[in-house]
């Protein structure tokens, strides 16, 4: 027993849980603190993750900190203790996520400074951060599927924080509906496990002597694949990523926690979590390996040719996701919680500084009505530059070290496709990046002069999240910062057998070379373009119009999906309408006929004539008395 | 010495008047007729009991006659008083036309 691991799960519960019943009881004097409150409770949080975290840290083989919250289900053959289980590689994670989370309630604070729901905003923003650590330190699938619904559920809440407005209602249900088709594949993998191992916690299921012997076998491939569909619809995976860029509607501090920064990589952890699973299963792994991959491209093409800005660093956040993804797929576990962490930082600031373009204009997120914002918005400019450099690989900034690592990892044991893949993708980051702060803050403004001379750079409280990300965006991928010696201690990170094998012409330091260069290649022709060749731009936009309207349309997918849906349902309706109406409607009604036929014939022995009665009881005497007599009739 | 009547003449005369009692039920039309008969099938059931009683010596038949007449008697006031309603209320005591109860 732990008492710090206990308090970390349980404080952003307290806290959330204090604002909820201030809520519920209308405390108007309550809502000016209800920021401080919500800060207060995720530092202490962060403070517990800090004490616990240090220790398996700096011993990455030691003895899990478990606290034993006692038994959940005991029924005949199942037996499921709620346990909180925290070793290195969920304490890498639990940091992330109390660590970002504490600096985005603090961004809140000036963010949502004005809005009148800031008691129900922190307590869902508190009880996000709860369910993400019930999550992560989840010892058995069960119990880590709490946390993964709890989640899901803050984010469909969060999302449609703003619930007046149709359209964000209408995402949050997106959400909520597309990550069940997930969901649905995660309970039926946690049901074929229990099949098969008779336990679900993870421990018990890594060292099951059957696992071994299922290697490479149907049933367990199917079991993998399972698991990876949950991870699919949580972390936004083609074909379920369409709900992702429509959870932009939530607030932007929202958007940079979770769907960027911890929520979404949820499905990444649990790869890394099962990995001895996915080790035997060789099908399931290319299965995974080629959705991150075609994801990576997928979100990044789109990316390209978008408008509104968090719809930008949503798509982005699809194709960075893939690339994880991809890092699962081809065995390097560790290189892609490296990218996990690196992305955090940088995609959390990158949204936190976006929202703080929106915040300055006044909701305004079209980014071609932008432009020249580094004038006026000189600090957020240069933050919003660190995380561009960051995601973009330049280096020494934390991306270039996580995505040379993915793509060298993917080089070394996979076919060249996917590497080539890769390199696309990270052309392509380069591209939309460039432009998006090209558009955004360079160039000649295209906001209207009144608007202009209101705008004003975000508070200090902003500011100062923005800018520890921005010093973890940078270092990030430094040693020390990066978790990596331990991910490299308790993942499978094949870097340990590649670093030494022969590969051929792709050597780690000629693709780093490759990598880096083609990127900042890019990047320069990027701006040239923009900068200087505006007339060339000009002739290359309207040769692709309508290629880019394509990509804005998702490739029509998203419509495709939806309108799919939509008939599905209307499909399913006129079905249920017709089992209604002709199988039970008929089978209740001709029950009713039957019986009062049945009703209609025995009413014609009550003729209402004392004399009928009179005879129907002397005939029951006179059977009675010849029972008495003879006996029961044989 | 009395003469004693043999049991099979009293269970005779009770069954005679039973079937009376009866006959009277099926055939008459009008509610105190058949309630008259009713009264008859109670005073054939009484019979037999005396003389069931007579010649098994048991006092039971005895005083399972008086009860009996207890409840004629009740019975008597109720079907009466039922009687008097049935004329107040539907002014007929034909019994083929005091049929609400038909299903």
């Amino acid at each position: 027993m732990e008492p710090t691991l206990f308090w970390m799960v349980v404080l952003p519960f307290l806290g959330s849980m204090v604002l909820g019943v201030a809520k519920l009881i209308n405390w108007r004097s309550c809502e000016r603190f209800a920021g401080p409150i919500a800060c207060a409770f995720i530092f202490l949080s962060f403070f517990c993750a800090l004490r616990v975290a240090y220790i398996h840290l700096e011993d990455p083989h030691g003895p899990p900190t478990t606290v034993d919250l006692g038994i959940w289900i005991d029924s005949a053959n199942m037996s499921l203790k709620a346990t909180l289980l925290l070793d290195a590689l969920s304490s890498i994670l639990v940091l992330i996520v109390t660590g970002i989370g504490f600096l985005i309630h603090i961004y809140s604070l000036g963010y949502m400074a004005h809005d009148e729901g800031r008691l129900r905003y922190f307590s869902y923003l508190n009880l996000f951060c709860g369910f993400m650590l019930v999550l992560l330190t989840a010892s058995s699938l069960p119990f880590l599927f709490v946390g993964w619904e709890g989640v899901g559920l803050c984010s469909y809440l969060l999302i449609g924080f703003w619930y007046g407005d149709r359209e964000n209602a209408k995402a949050g249900r997106k959400a909520f509906v597309v990550n069940r088709i997930g969901d649905a594949g995660f309970i039926m993998a946690m049901v074929l496990a229990f099949r098969l191992f008779g336990t679900l916690e993870f421990s018990e299921i890594a060292s099951h002597p059957a696992l071994v012997l299922l290697a490479r076998s149907n049933v367990l491939e199917i079991l993998a694949i399972l698991l990876f569909m949950g991870c699919v619809g949580k972390s936004a995976q083609f074909p379920l990523y369409i709900w992702l860029p429509d959870a932009m509607a939530g607030p932007t501090p929202v958007s940079a926690l979770i769907h960027a920064a911890t929520m979404v990589t949820a499905g990444v952890y649990l790869l890394a979590r099962m990995h001895f699973l996915f080790y035997l299963t060789p099908l399931a792994q290319e299965c995974v390996a080629v959705v991150g991959a075609f994801t990576a491209i997928f979100g990044a093409t789109i990316a390209v040719a978008q408008h509104d800005i968090k719809r930008v660093l949503a798509f982005s956040t699809v194709s960075q996701l893939g690339y994880m993804v991809l890092a699962m797929g081809v065995g390097a576990y560790s290189a892609g919680i490296f990218h996990l962490v690196t992305h955090a930082y940088f995609k959390a600031l990158l949204f936190l500084a976006a929202g703080s373009v929106i915040h300055a204009l006044q909701g305004e997120q079209n980014i071609l009505k932008m432009g020249g914002l580094k004038t006026y918005l000189i600090a957020s400019s240069i933050l919003f530059l660190c995380g561009f450099f960051a995601i973009i690989g330049f280096p020494p900034f934390s991306g270039w070290f996580s995505k040379d690592l993915i793509l060298f990892s993917v080089i070394a044991t996979s076919p060249p496709i996917f590497f080539w893949i890769g390199l696309v993708t990270a052309i392509l980051t380069t591209i939309y990046m460039t432009r998006l702060f090209y558009l955004v803050f360079l160039g000649i403004p295209k906001i209207d002069q009144r608007k202009l001379r209101d705008i004003h750079e975000s508070p200090t409280v902003m500011l100062f999240p923005m800018a520890v990300l921005a010093i973890l965006s940078i270092l990030g991928g430094i040693r020390w910062f990066s978790f990596q010696s331990v991910l490299n201690e308790v993942l499978p990170g094949q870097i340990a057998h590649v670093q030494g094998a022969d590969h051929g012409w792709f050597t780690e330091g000629r693709v780093t070379l490759i990598v880096t260069l083609t990127v900042l290649l890019t990047a320069t022709i990027t701006l040239r373009t923009y900068v200087s060749w505006t007339k060339q731009l000009e002739v290359m936009r309207q040769w692709s119009a309508r290629l880019l309207g394509f990509l804005e349309n998702e490739y029509q997918f998203n419509r495709g999906v939806v309108n799919g849906a939509r008939r599905f349902s209307h499909i399913a309706a006129m079905c249920s309408q017709m089992m209604d109406t002709f199988v039970i409607d008929k089978f209740v009604n001709s029950v009713s006929k039957q019986i009062q036929g049945i009703g209609k014939w025995v009413a014609r022995f009550q003729t209402g004539a004392p004399q009928t009665y009179v005879m129907m009881i002397l005939i029951g005497f006179l059977v009675m008395g010849w029972i008495l007599l003879e006996g029961v009739p044989k | 010495m009395s003469m004693v009547v043999p049991l099979s003449h009293v269970i005779g005369l009770s069954l005679i008047l039973f079937f009376i009692g009866l006959t009277g039920i099926f055939t008459r039309r009008d509610a105190i007729t058949v309630f008259l008969a009713v009264e008859i099938l109670l005073n054939a059931a009484n019979i037999a009991f005396i003389g069931f009683a007579q010649s098994l010596e048991s006092e039971f038949g005895h005083v399972a006659a008086f009860t009996v007449i207890c409840i004629a008697a009740a019975e008597a006031a109720i079907g009466l008083s039922i009687v008097i309603r049935l004329k107040a209320d539907h002014r007929t005591l034909k019994l083929k036309d005091l049929n609400e109860l038909r299903g």
